[in-house]
C-alpha cells in the first residue's frame, strides 16, 4: 500500500518537475503559433538546413573531443602516479569557469592569423574564425564530461581491476576490460552535457564566427525585425536535443554494475605509470597551460596594464558573496528537484521516465535568452509577483541547470546494483530507509560532481542573470559581461579572477578517490 | 543491513582475495584533497561558510526588496548602457534628488525584448538605449511617453525623436580606425563610396550584426535610396572584408595587423589607449560629409508609457543632459556629448563639425531595409 502510494507520489512530482521545464518549449510553440507563416518559411529555407547542420556537427565534434580528452585525464587523476595529480584533479576542471569572452580571446590571441603560434612557429595554421577556433573555444567546456567520470572513478571499486591484474592482464587490458564498462554511463552523460552546452553556446560561437542555430537565435533576437525567426529555429533546436539524447542512450548501452556495494569502501592501489609517467605529466601541463593559465596571464596583463595607466577599480565585494549566494543556493535545489527524475529513471514507468528525462533537458540546450524570454512572459503573465525576485532566477536556474545534476545522480544511480536494494527491502527495510542507508553513501561523488557543475554554471551564466536577478542586483557574471562590452578590461580582471578563485575553492569540495598509501602496495602491483 | 549485503558480495570474491594478499590499513583514511594539511583540514570549513552564505543572502535578497522607501521616491530604470558608463551618473541623481534608482543593466535588445514581452506590467520607468532604432520600434508599439518640451529643447532636432517620445543623450561616431603603418594617409576615404576601390580588396574589416554599423547603413538607405546601398554593400562584400563579431575585437584586429582598416566607432579606440597606453598606435578618420559616414549614433533615453512615476522619470532624463552627466560621458567614453552647447570631449572634433547627416534616427523603414539587404548580400545570417 505504502509503495504503491510512493510510487504513485514519485510520478506525481516527477510530472510536475518535466512540466516546469517544459516552461520555454510552451513559449516558443505559443510564439511559433503566433507567426505561423513566418515559422514555415524558416524551416523550409535552405540556410536553415545548413544552419542546422552546423550546430549538429559542432555539437558531435566537440562532444567527442571533450570525452576523448576527458577519460585519460580522468584516470591519471585517479590513482596513478602522475607527479601532482592531486592539484591537477583540481586545475583540470577550472576551464568551466573562464567566461568564453576570455577564452575567445585567447584561442585568437594563440592560433589567430596574428597569434603567437604562428608568430614563434611559422606553422601554416588553420583559419581561426570558424569552425577551428570555435571547437577550440569550445574545449573549455570539457570539465562537463571530466567531473561525471571523475565520480564514476572515484565509486568504481578496485578489486575488480585487482583481480584483472592478478590473472595476468596488462594495465591497458584490465582498463578496457573491466574499468571501462562501469565508465559508460558517465562517458555517455558526460558526452551529453557537452554536446548540449555547445547547442546554447552564444559567447564561442558569436565572437569565432560560427554560423550554428544558437547564433542565427541570438542575431535574431539582436535584431529589431526579425524575432520572429528565432522561433522555428528553436523548436529546430529541442528536434536536436531529442536526436542527442537517442546517442546518449546509445552509448551508454544496457550497463549492468558489476558488483559493489557500498563503493568507496576500498581504496584503490597506486597505478603506476611506468615509461608513460613524464608524457602524462607533459599532457597534463599542456591542458592547464591552455585551459588555466593562458586565460589567467591574460586577464592579468589586463590588469597589470590597466594599472600602469592609472586605471580605478571598483569594489567586488558585495557582488562576490552576493553570486556565491545564487550560486551555492541554485546548486542545492537543482539537485534537490533531480532527485526525483533521477529515481524515476530506475524506479518509474518506463514512459513518464523518458518524458521527465527529455523535458528535463530542453532549458539546458536552448540558448539562454530563449530560456530567460519565456521566463519573463510567465513571469510577468502567472507569476507576477516573481517577477524579478531571487524565487523567480533560482527557478530559471533550475530550467538552465536541471540535467547537470540529474546527469551526475543518474550516473551513482546507475552504476549501483539494483539488487542491493531489493535485499536490503527483503531483510525488513522500508524503502527509504534502505534508499538511505544502502544506496546514498555510494552517491556521495555524484552528488559533489552535480553541485560543483551547477554551481560553477551558474555563477558564470548571462541572460538569465541580466533580465530575471532582482533589479539592481548585479553578479559577477553580468559585472563581467557589462565591463567587457565597453572595453573596460582593467576592470573586468578583478571579477573575473574571482569567478576562478570561487571555483576552486568549489572545487575542493569535490571527494577524491581514495588511494592507499605507497609503501602499502599490494603484492600484485610490484611491477 | 547494508554491511551484510556487503559481506556476502565480496565473500564471493573470496576466491580471488586469497590469492592477492592485499594489504589494507582499515583505519587510516587518506583524504585526497590536495588542502588537506595535518589536522587542519580547509574542507568542512568550506561547507561551514558555504551553508552559512545561503540564509545570509535569502536575508540579503529580501531586505533589498523592502526597504522602507515609498514607491514615489523610487525609479526602476532598464538600462541598455553598461554600469561603467551610466552608473555613477545615476549615483550623483540619487545623492542630489533622494530618489532612488533601481537599475537592471543588460543589452538594449535583450531589453526591449523584454519590455514587449512584460507590456503593461513592466516594473521599468525610464528605459535607456545605446541607439534610436530600439526607441523607434518602442514607439510604433505605444510603450514610450511623451517627453515634455524643457527637456527636448535641449537637444538638436536631428537627435531626438519627431514626435518627442524619446531623446539623444549622447553621440559615438562612425570612423574609419586604421593602422597607420599599413594605410597611407593619402589613400584615406573622404566617403564610404571610396571603400569600393579594389586597392581596399581583401584589407578591410567590417562587424555586419553591430547596431551601429546597421544604424549607418541605414542612413545610406534613407539618403540615397535601396538600390545604390545595395549596390555599395555588394562592393565591399566582393572585397571580402573579414567579419568581426563586435568592435573591440575588430579594433585589436586591426592592431594586431589582421586588417588594416575597420569601420567601427570612434570610441573604442580610446578606451583601448586608456587601458593601453601607447601600445595602442591605430588612429581614426572621421569622413565627415553629412553622409552615412558622418552618421553619429545616438545613446537614447525615453519614458516607458503608464508609469506612475512620471514626475521623478523626467528629472531623471533631465539629469542625464545636465552639464556633469555629458561631461561624463565625455570623460569616461570619449563619447560627443548631445545637449546644446557642450564641448566635446578633449581632442576630439566638435560635434557640429562632425556634420552628421540629417535624418530620422528612429525610423524603422530604412533600418528594415538594411537588415534586408545585408542578409540577401549573405553579410548577414
Amino acid at each position: 500500500m505504502t509503495l504503491r502510494f510512493g510510487a504513485a507520489f514519485l510520478h506525481a512530482v516527477a510530472l510536475v518537475v518535466a512540466l516546469a521545464m517544459l516552461v520555454p518549449l510552451g513559449w516558443l510553440v505559443l510564439r511559433a503559433v503566433e507567426a505561423p507563416d513566418v515559422a514555415l518559411d524558416v524551416l523550409r529555407s535552405p540556410d536553415t538546413l545548413e544552419v542546422l547542420w552546423n550546430s549538429l556537427s559542432l555539437a558531435l565534434g566537440v562532444g567527442v573531443l571533450c570525452v576523448l580528452l576527458a577519460l585519460p585525464l580522468a584516470w591519471l587523476t585517479h590513482a596513478t602516479d602522475l607527479p601532482g595529480r592531486r592539484v591537477f584533479r583540481l586545475l583540470f576542471n577550472l576551464p568551466l569557469a573562464v567566461p568564453s569572452y576570455v577564452a575567445g580571446f585567447v584561442v585568437v590571441a594563440v592560433f589567430g592569423p596574428m597569434g603567437w603560434l604562428r608568430q614563434w612557429t611559422g606553422w601554416p595554421i588553420p583559419e581561426v574564425y570558424g569552425g577551428f577556433g570555435t571547437t577550440l573555444a569550445l574545449l573549455y567546456a570539457f570539465p562537463y564530461a571530466l567531473l561525471p567520470l571523475q565520480a564514476a572513478l572515484a565509486r568504481t571499486d578496485p578489486r575488480t581491476w585487482e583481480a584483472a591484474r592478478s590473472l595476468g592482464a596488462s594495465p591497458a587490458r584490465a582498463f578496457v576490460g573491466v574499468v571501462l564498462p562501469g565508465l559508460r554511463p558517465a562517458l555517455a552523460g558526460g558526452f551529453l552535457l557537452v554536446a548540449l552546452y555547445v547547442l546554447g553556446d552564444f559567447g564561442a560561437v558569436s565572437l569565432l564566427r560560427f554560423e550554428s542555430l544558437s547564433f542565427v537565435i541570438y542575431l535574431r533576437y539582436q535584431s529589431l525585425f526579425d524575432r520572429a525567426e528565432a522561433v522555428p529555429l528553436g523548436l529546430l533546436l529541442v528536434v536536436v536535443v531529442l536526436v542527442l539524447l537517442l546517442v546518449r542512450r546509445a552509448i551508454a548501452g544496457q550497463h549492468r554494475p558489476a558488483l559493489l556495494a557500498r563503493s568507496g569502501v576500498r581504496a584503490w592501489p597506486v597505478v603506476p605509470l611506468g615509461p608513460w609517467r613524464w608524457p602524462a605529466f607533459a599532457l597534463a601541463l599542456l591542458v592547464v597551460a591552455f585551459g588555466v593559465v593562458l586565460p589567467v596571464v591574460t586577464v592579468l596583463l589586463w590588469l597589470v596594464r590597466g594599472l600602469a595607466q592609472g586605471v580605478m577599480l571598483p569594489a567586488v565585494l558585495g557582488v562576490t558573496l552576493r553570486t556565491l549566494g545564487t550560486g551555492a543556493l541554485a546548486a542545492l535545489l537543482v539537485l534537490l528537484v533531480a532527485v526525483t527524475p533521477a529515481l524515476l529513471q530506475r524506479h518509474g514507468h518506463p514512459a513518464v521516465a523518458r518524458l521527465t528525462w527529455a523535458a528535463s533537458h530542453m532549458g539546458y540546450a536552448l540558448p539562454g535568452i530563449v530560456v530567460a524570454l519565456s521566463l519573463v512572459f510567465l513571469g510577468t503573465t502567472l507569476l507576477l509577483p516573481l517577477y524579478q525576485t531571487l524565487p523567480l532566477l533560482l527557478f530559471a536556474y533550475v530550467v538552465r541547470f536541471l540535467p547537470l545534476g540529474l546527469g551526475a545522480l543518474h550516473d551513482g544511480i546507475a552504476a549501483q546494483d539494483p539488487r542491493l536494494l531489493e535485499a536490503a527491502r527483503s531483510l525488513g527495510s522500508s524503502p527509504l530507509s534502505a534508499w538511505v542507508r544502502v544506496l546514498l553513501p555510494g552517491l556521495r561523488p555524484a552528488i559533489a560532481a552535480g553541485l560543483l557543475a551547477v554551481f560553477i554554471s551558474t555563477i558564470k551564466e548571462l541572460p538569465a542573470t541580466l533580465l530575471l536577478s532582482p533589479i539592481g542586483h548585479s553578479a559577477l557574471s553580468t559585472r563581467i559581461w557589462s565591463l567587457t562590452e565597453d572595453a573596460f578590461f582593467t576592470a573586468a580582471a578583478p571579477p573575473i579572477l574571482l569567478l576562478l578563485v570561487l571555483a576552486g575553492l568549489a572545487l575542493l569540495l569535490q571527494p577524491g578517490t581514495r588511494v592507499r598509501p605507497r609503501g602499502h602496495r599490494s603484492v600484485n602491483d610490484r611491477s | 543491513m547494508g554491511a551484510a549485503v556487503a559481506c556476502g558480495r565480496s565473500a564471493a570474491l573470496s576466491g580471488v582475495s586469497r590469492t592477492i594478499p592485499v594489504i589494507v590499513m582499515p583505519t587510516l583514511r587518506t583524504s585526497d584533497s590536495p588542502f588537506c594539511i595535518g589536522p587542519f583540514v580547509v574542507k568542512p570549513v568550506l561547507w561551514l561558510l558555504l551553508i552559512l552564505c545561503v540564509p545570509a543572502h535569502v536575508q540579503g535578497c529580501l531586505r533589498a526588496d523592502d526597504s522602507g522607501v515609498s514607491s514615489a521616491e523610487q525609479l526602476t530604470v532598464y538600462s541598455g548602457r553598461t554600469e561603467a558608463l551610466i552608473g555613477p551618473v545615476l549615483e550623483r541623481f540619487e545623492a542630489e534628488t533622494g530618489v532612488r534608482v533601481r537599475v537592471q543593466y543588460a543589452q538594449t535588445a535583450q531589453l526591449a525584448a523584454a519590455l514587449l514581452e512584460e507590456g503593461s506590467r513592466s516594473p521599468a520607468d525610464v528605459f535607456l538605449a545605446q541607439d534610436a532604432a530600439t526607441m523607434g520600434l518602442l514607439e510604433r508599439e505605444g510603450i514610450l511617453d511623451v517627453l515634455p518640451p524643457e527637456i527636448l529643447d535641449r537637444v538638436d532636432p536631428r537627435f531626438r525623436s519627431p514626435t518627442g517620445r524619446w531623446v539623444g543623450v549622447s553621440g559615438r561616431a562612425r570612423v574609419i580606425t586604421y593602422h597607420p603603418d599599413r594605410v597611407d594617409a593619402s589613400e584615406l576615404p573622404r566617403t564610404l563610396d571610396d571603400l569600393r576601390d579594389p586597392r581596399w580588396h581583401g584589407r578591410l574589416g567590417w562587424a555586419p550584426t553591430n547596431a551601429s554599423f546597421q544604424a549607418a547603413v541605414a542612413a545610406m538607405v534613407a539618403q540615397r535610396g535601396e538600390h545604390e546601398t545595395a549596390s555599395w554593400i555588394a562592393a565591399l562584400a566582393a572585397g571580402s572584408p573579414r567579419v568581426y563579431p563586435s568592435n573591440t575585437p575588430a579594433v585589436l584586429a586591426v592592431q594586431a595587423g589582421e586588417v588594416d582598416a575597420v569601420l567601427t566607432n570612434h570610441y573604442y579606440l580610446h578606451r583601448l589607449r586608456a587601458e593601453q597606453g601607447e601600445r595602442i598606435t591605430v588612429r581614426n578618420h572621421y569622413l565627415r560629409g553629412g553622409e552615412a559616414g558622418a552618421f553619429l549614433s545616438t545613446s537614447t533615453a525615453a519614458v516607458r508609457a503608464g508609469t506612475t512615476r512620471a514626475e521623478p522619470a523626467h528629472r531623471l532624463i533631465a539629469h542625464l543632459l545636465e552639464h556633469d552627466a555629458q561631461a561624463h560621458f565625455a570623460a569616461v567614453n570619449f563619447e560627443f556629448p548631445l545637449a546644446v552647447g557642450m564641448p566635446a570631449p578633449e581632442g576630439l572634433p566638435s560635434t557640429e563639425s562632425l556634420d552628421a547627416p540629417e535624418i530620422d534616427l528612429g525610423s524603422l523603414h530604412s533600418l528594415e531595409t538594411t537588415v534586408r539587404l545585408l542578409r540577401e548580400a549573405g553579410a548577414l545570417r
